[in-house]
């Protein structure tokens, strides 16, 4: 089983910003999308190495994100 | 079957490149997914496809991504940046040579509104068109609106010296590149302008249906249409970021991505070369006719151009001129060009016949037009 931590973002434009910024920062990720009664329809990436360089990066960048639980999530 | 040769790329560029063919086939074949609307493969490969096409416009214009907006046309853009950034009781300033898709919205929110509208007189001499922005300028100013460069003329605007001037002032200026951008270079840093309206299938050469707003990101614009944006969706208020506040339904994919393909033209092409080609046939039309009998070309010697020339030949309707130069397989544009004010300006009310090249065209061409264009008047009044 992998080690990851999940950012919610608020669109799949800023998930994509973030995967693609991050990915030049070489650093692992990966875009998914989950449904929940709550909050709805979430883009969200999975991060799967240097996980404070990768808020560090998207807090340069002025990324808006929530960080998750680290669980397995359903893509939906 | 006599060839067809299309002079009016001021209206929509024809022909295009052929990577922005291959780009809509591909779209059509292969992005079957709604972008930002599922995390199933295809939506997910159309998103991303999106996303870089948004990353390359932003590149193009040195805006960011998220501050890109797709819109439908140039006027959709405008619409949505003038609704958008206006207030109640607000000064607005906008200059002589604008087309409708700026002044018609202005004259709805003046009756909607209460707004109050300033048209400046634009100079062929910069600095005076400059001081007259300036002193247009009221206390209850907060936007000023025109164009790079006139639809009709093809003059050009001191949009960097009216952008600072907005810029002391804390003043909303939203320029209008249709006719600009492709041509020239046009970067939202190094001009200043807030926020930047463009089509996307003229100079860009993409394919209609495509239009572009470009913000820096330091003027909220509020929403013009309200819907669907696949973000917040238990929210039944419109998200308040960009690009989802002013993007919503289902996004034209196919254009998205040949206005992408159509930038990457211009990028490995050189946008300074194809100002200087494209130049050189605006500067040999402007010669091959300048002694005919009777013509008349609505350019000043002082003043700097697009390529974009505006004229008339004697008192031959535009219309039946240019229904004339059709027959013999060149397409131009006659009449008012959707820019009343502007003629009104030049005084050529019932229009004028406009000459607007692409890259795609020829020095040959424009030799070829010229050559009808002199036997055009004995021609017509021998009907």
């Amino acid at each position: 089983m992998n080690d990851y931590t999940i950012l919610k973002l608020r669109s799949s434009t800023d998930a994509l910003k973030a995967s693609s910024i991050l990915s030049l920062n070489k650093i692992d990720c990966k875009i998914f999308k989950t449904v929940t009664s709550t909050e709805g329809c979430i883009y969200s990436l999975k991060i799967y190495t240097d996980f404070q360089k990768a808020l560090s990066v998207l807090d340069k960048q002025g990324i808006l994100y929530t960080v998750s639980e680290n669980e397995s999530a359903v893509a939906k | 079957m006599k060839s067809i040769i299309n002079f009016d790329n001021a209206a929509t560029s024809f022909p295009k490149p052929p990577n922005v063919k291959n780009a809509v086939l591909s779209a059509i074949e292969n992005c079957g997914g709604s972008p930002g609307r599922g995390g199933h493969i295809l939506a997910m490969r159309s998103s991303e496809l999106v996303y870089q096409a948004r990353a390359e416009i932003s590149d193009f214009f040195d805006a960011q991504p998220e501050n890109v907006i797709f819109c439908y046309n140039c006027t959709h853009a405008l619409n949505t940046a003038i609704n958008g950034t206006v207030r109640s009781g607000m000064h607005v300033i906008t200059s002589s040579l604008e087309h409708n898709s700026v002044i018609r919205p202005l004259i709805a929110l003046k009756k909607e509104k209460g707004i109050s509208i300033t048209v400046v007189e634009v100079s062929t001499d910069d600095q005076d068109t400059v001081d007259a922005f300036s002193r247009a300028i009221r206390k209850n100013t907060g936007l000023v609106i025109c164009t790079v460069a006139s639809n009709v003329t093809g003059q050009r605007l001191p949009v960097e010296k009216i952008a600072q001037i907005c810029h002391e002032k804390n003043i909303c200026f939203i320029a209008d590149g249709a006719q600009a951008c492709g041509h020239i270079p046009v970067s939202l840093k190094k001009s200043g302008i807030n926020i930047l309206c463009t089509s996307g299938h003229k100079g860009l050469y993409g394919i209609s249906g495509t239009g572009l707003l470009i913000s820096d990101g330091k003027y909220n614009i509020e929403p013009l249409i309200y819907g669907g944006t696949g973000s917040l969706s238990t929210s039944m208020t419109q998200p308040d970021f960009m690009p989802d506040s002013l993007e919503s339904g289902t996004l034209n994919i196919p254009g998205i991505l040949s206005v992408k393909a159509g930038i990457e033209f211009l990028k490995n092409t050189g946008i300074e070369n194809i100002h200087s080609f494209e130049k050189n046939l605006s500067d040999t039309f402007v010669d091959g006719i300048n002694d005919i009998k009777g013509i008349k070309i609505y350019r000043c010697k002082n003043a700097e151009y697009l390529p974009v020339v505006s004229f008339n030949l004697k008192d031959i309707p535009s219309e039946r001129l240019s229904s004339y130069l059709s027959e013999n397989g060149f397409c131009l544009r006659a009449g008012l060009h959707c820019s009343a004010l502007a003629h009104e300006t030049l005084g050529t009310k019932t229009g004028t016949v406009r000459f607007s090249p692409s890259f795609f065209n020829s020095v040959s061409d424009v030799k070829n037009l010229c050559y009808t264009l002199k036997n055009a008047s004995y021609a017509i009044e021998k009907i």
